[in-house]
């Protein structure tokens, strides 16, 4: 199967007051086309940046990007061609979000938000059509499209972001946290929901998340990243059986140990590198 | 929506009882006989004297006298203009026109120029800075009256190119075309010079409130979507960076229209700033406090529209969701 | 920045201490025949139509002005520094009722109320300074309110309170001497405000006859802009810039006082 994304030696640097400090000094992933991979570490160790660099939504200055190579459907880019990756999003990329509240415009209908994806892409007389149809894909019912964002629940408001990034029909879906801010019940509706929307739509989801269980749950490859480089990596069955790297091992038992209700203090050092 | 504007009409009492009430003891104040100050220094009839002495039960404890000039002031009855010839509530409203004909314009253009001049002081980092804040220190600085002397000087005086006086040229004009040019260029200098304060005003709550809404997790969303740079501002960046914009209007509105009414007088406009210089010189007192009772209520008024305004454009306000950001 | 606006405010001071000392009090009201004559060697400034000379009355001029600024600011100062102090140490109905009233004040056309009370009760260098002050004390309150809230918030009111001191001296000794900054920076801008409303005053007339201050030049000039620009010119000017002065040293105690600005 041919990769829809592949990415080598990814730096990523933030010029801080005079000092340069990597926020991802060594990542290389690889999603395969239709394919879910999972991108786990504890919070710092660089997902998220490694995430907005992929969506181009760094700003540089003051980010300072570097890559060894970076292609998209077998096409080779430029890390830092904001006007390439711009093209892709919305078409071949799509993201959700942590915190859905903040990422929906609060002045906004929730389907004006998605009409304005949807016009990108169809006809004006096919948009009302559309924007049903991914309300009914979310399962969100169709009264939703006149509400405004502040009047829906956690769970709907990620919903509501899922339809606005699926209103292109993106080949592959980045998914930052996607569940962190839910309640468990609704965290649970959402991975299921993900993983419905990956069968019948076909497309490659990328999951960054700091939560193992998730990962196992829809993922078939996992990343493990840590103090900025990914460490380990392999299909997740094999990774959550007989993990090469202490980290990865640590963190197992810290999921595990979560899971039979013993709380567990262990961390390792050196999450952050600061460095010329 | 409803309890919103409920909340406000019963912020507005307050305020305008307040006027009211300071209206009635000011003219305690004036030394000697309150009629005086309640006539105006005009020579009058005794039989008038009279009338009004009983009218407003001058003869009665304070409070009783109080009780009816509330009780007058509700009838629309502030008392007669007799350097006027007219009565103080019609000669009042009458001039408040010409003001608001002259503040609207200028505080509508004002506050695109606030805008522009914030986003460009965005957009250029360090420059835009120093333009911004010597923005509004001039702004916050200069003597509007004084403003308007020095374009008068410059622009009327010396080079004859615009009218300095009035609302309209003597000699009157024909056509409704001709008129509306005749009014522009009477506008223009007072209208720039009421407009440089709100330009500081504005300029400086926008630069904030843009740069905030620039900075929000829903332009990230946006730009995702892959729309453009130009729907992304005026879509999603613009609408929330004009909520405190909106209330800063509001808000200053008490200064603008001070401003106007300052401006009105350099400037012969014949709205309420040169009817009360015209009535402090006279002496006619009733017309001043007529005025104050007026701008007071022009200004509580403004303030619940934009509080409407903001709740129009603010879904979370109109439904009193406090939840959230 | 703060010291060029630092150092025409002092400049200011001294020409205002000093022109009592150094002309004769006539000198700025001396009437000659040489009326309306343009800037020339003999007369920097000009003359006005009483043939007074415009450059002694501006000098003459720049006590009131300050007098005003300064006073006015003062006061105001010390009258909010109370009542914001009451409002958020106490809180409750008091604190709902200041910050009422503060509200109200901050809707209040000023200027339109002030010439009022000035036309109605008379004009005068202390009555104007007390309607100035009186009418610009809920900036300073609502400042120092909100300065008393935070500290009240930090752990080291708290700290004398469990070490038995007296909610008053903690008031007076621990939060107050905390807010002072913030109240200088606001009172700075309210001598600004305070100069720019005395000219606006003075330029409606409402001055008794026998001071001069530059708005009450400025109202002269007024009456002859199309003769004399002088009139207008050059007090206007000393009035935008001592605005100036006052509004960019204000901002420079706010920028010092900010941890976030660099």
């Amino acid at each position: 199967m041919a990769d829809i994304l592949t990415l080598d030696h990814l730096r990523v640097a933030f010029d801080v007051q005079g000092h340069r400090v990597d926020a991802v000094s060594d990542a290389s992933i690889r999603v395969p086309d239709g394919g879910s991979v999972g991108l786990v570490g504890e919070s710092g160790s660089g997902k998220s940046t490694l995430a907005r660099t992929l969506m181009g939504l760094l700003t540089t200055p003051p980010a300072v990007l570097e890559a060894k190579s970076f292609a998209v459907e077998g096409q080779s880019l430029q890390i830092g061609d904001h006007a390439a990756i711009s093209r892709l999003r919305g078409n071949t990329f799509a993201m959700v979000f942590q915190d859905p509240l903040s990422y929906l415009n609060p002045l906004m209908r929730v389907g004006r938000q998605i009409e304005e994806a949807v016009r990108l892409h169809d006809g004006r007389a096919a948009v009302h059509h559309r924007i049903s149809e991914l309300l009914d894909l979310v399962h969100l019912p169709q009264r939703v499209a006149r509400s405004y964002p502040h009047e829906l629940s956690g769970g709907m408001r990620q919903r509501a972001l899922l339809a606005i990034a699926l209103a292109c029909r993106p080949r592959l879906l980045l998914a930052d946290e996607p569940t962190t801010a839910l309640d468990v019940t609704t965290q649970m509706e959402i991975l299921a929901l993900l993983r419905e929307l990956r069968r019948e739509l076909g497309m490659a989801l990328l999951l960054i998340s700091h939560d193992l269980v998730s990962v196992a749950e829809l993922c078939d490859e996992v990343y493990v990243m840590y103090g900025g480089r990914t460490i380990e990596h392999g299909p997740c069955r094999e990774i959550f059986r007989s993990p090469s790297h202490a980290y990865t091992k640590s963190l197992l038992d810290a999921a595990r140990a979560q899971r039979s209700g013993r709380k567990v203090l262990e961390t390792r050092p050196g999450a952050l590198s600061v460095g010329g | 929506m409803r309890r919103l504007l409920l909340t406000r009409l019963l912020w507005a009492i307050p305020v305008v009882a307040v006027v009211v009430i300071v209206n009635f003891l000011l003219t305690r104040l004036v030394p000697g006989d309150p009629l005086v100050a309640i006539v105006g220094e005009y020579p009058v009839t005794p039989e008038y004297l009279a009338e009004i002495r009983h009218n407003l039960q001058l003869d009665q404890p304070l409070a009783i006298q109080l009780v009816s000039y509330l009780w007058a002031v509700m009838r629309g009855d502030l008392g007669f203009s007799f350097v006027n010839q007219q009565t103080v509530l019609s000669l009042v409203l009458q001039r408040a026109q010409a003001s608001l004909l002259l503040l609207g314009p200028a505080l509508l253009l004002a506050t695109i120029v606030g805008l522009l001049f914030a986003r460009i002081s965005i957009a250029r980092r360090g420059s835009g800075r120093v333009l911004l804040s010597a923005i509004v220190l001039f702004g916050f600085s200069v003597p509007v009256f004084w403003l308007g002397q020095m374009l008068i000087v410059l622009f009327a005086v010396k080079l004859h190119w615009l009218p300095a006086q009035g609302m309209a040229s003597m000699r009157g004009v024909h056509g409704a075309l001709a008129t509306g040019w005749d009014f522009f260029l009477h506008w223009i200098m007072p209208g720039f010079t009421v407009g440089v304060f709100h330009v500081a005003v504005i300029a400086r709550v926008a630069q904030a409130s843009l740069r905030d809404a620039m900075s929000q997790d829903f332009v990230i969303t946006a730009r995702a979507k892959g729309i453009s740079e130009r729907a992304i501002f005026w879509r999603h960046i613009l609408p929330n960076a004009l909520l405190p914009v909106i209330t800063v209007i509001g808000y200053n509105f008490g200064a603008a229209l001070t401003g106007t009414i300052m401006v009105e007088s350099v400037f012969a406009w014949p709205g309420l700033g040169t009817l009360l210089l015209n009535s402090i010189t006279n002496r006619d007192y009733p017309v001043v406090q007529g005025i104050f009772l007026l701008s007071g209520s022009i200004i509580v008024l403004v303030n619940i529209a934009t509080d409407l305004i903001y709740g129009f454009i603010d879904p979370r306000i109109r439904s009193g969701y406090s939840g959230g950001r | 920045m703060a010291w060029i606006s630092g150092g025409f405010v002092v400049l200011l001071c001294m020409v205002a201490v000093l022109a009592p000392l150094l002309l004769s009090p006539d000198a700025p009201f001396q009437i000659s025949n040489s009326v309306l004559l343009a800037p020339s060697a003999g007369h920097w400034f000009g003359t006005d139509d009483l043939g007074r000379d415009v450059l002694l009355q501006v000098i003459w001029g720049t006590r009131i002005s300050l007098i005003v600024g300064i006073v006015s600011a003062l006061a105001a100062g010390i009258i909010g520094l109370v009542v914001g102090a009451i409002s958020g140490y106490c809180g409750g109905l008091a604190d709902a009722m200041i910050m009422r009233t503060t509200e109200i004040f901050q809707v209040m056309p000023i200027f339109v109320l002030a010439a009022l009370i000035v036309a109605m009760a008379g004009a005068g260098e202390t009555r104007i300074i007390a309607v100035i002050a009186g009418l610009s004390w809920p900036q300073t309150a609502r400042v120092v309110r909100s300065e008393v809230l935070r500290i009240k918030g930090l752990g080291y009111a708290e700290a004398a309170r469990c070490l038995g001191i007296s909610e008053f001296r903690i008031l007076v000794f621990e939060i107050i001497p905390n807010a002072v900054g913030p109240v200088i920076a606001v009172s700075t801008l309210t001598a600004a405000f305070a100069i720019l409303l005395e000219a606006a005053l003075s330029f409606f007339g409402l001055t008794s006859s026998d001071t001069i201050s530059w708005g009450s030049t400025l109202s002269t000039g007024q009456r002859l802009l199309y003769t004399a620009w002088w009139l207008s010119v050059f007090p206007g000017t000393l009035i935008f810039l001592t605005a100036l002065a006052f509004n960019m040293f204000g901002d420079c105690v706010r920028e010092a006082l900010d941890p976030r600005s660099e």
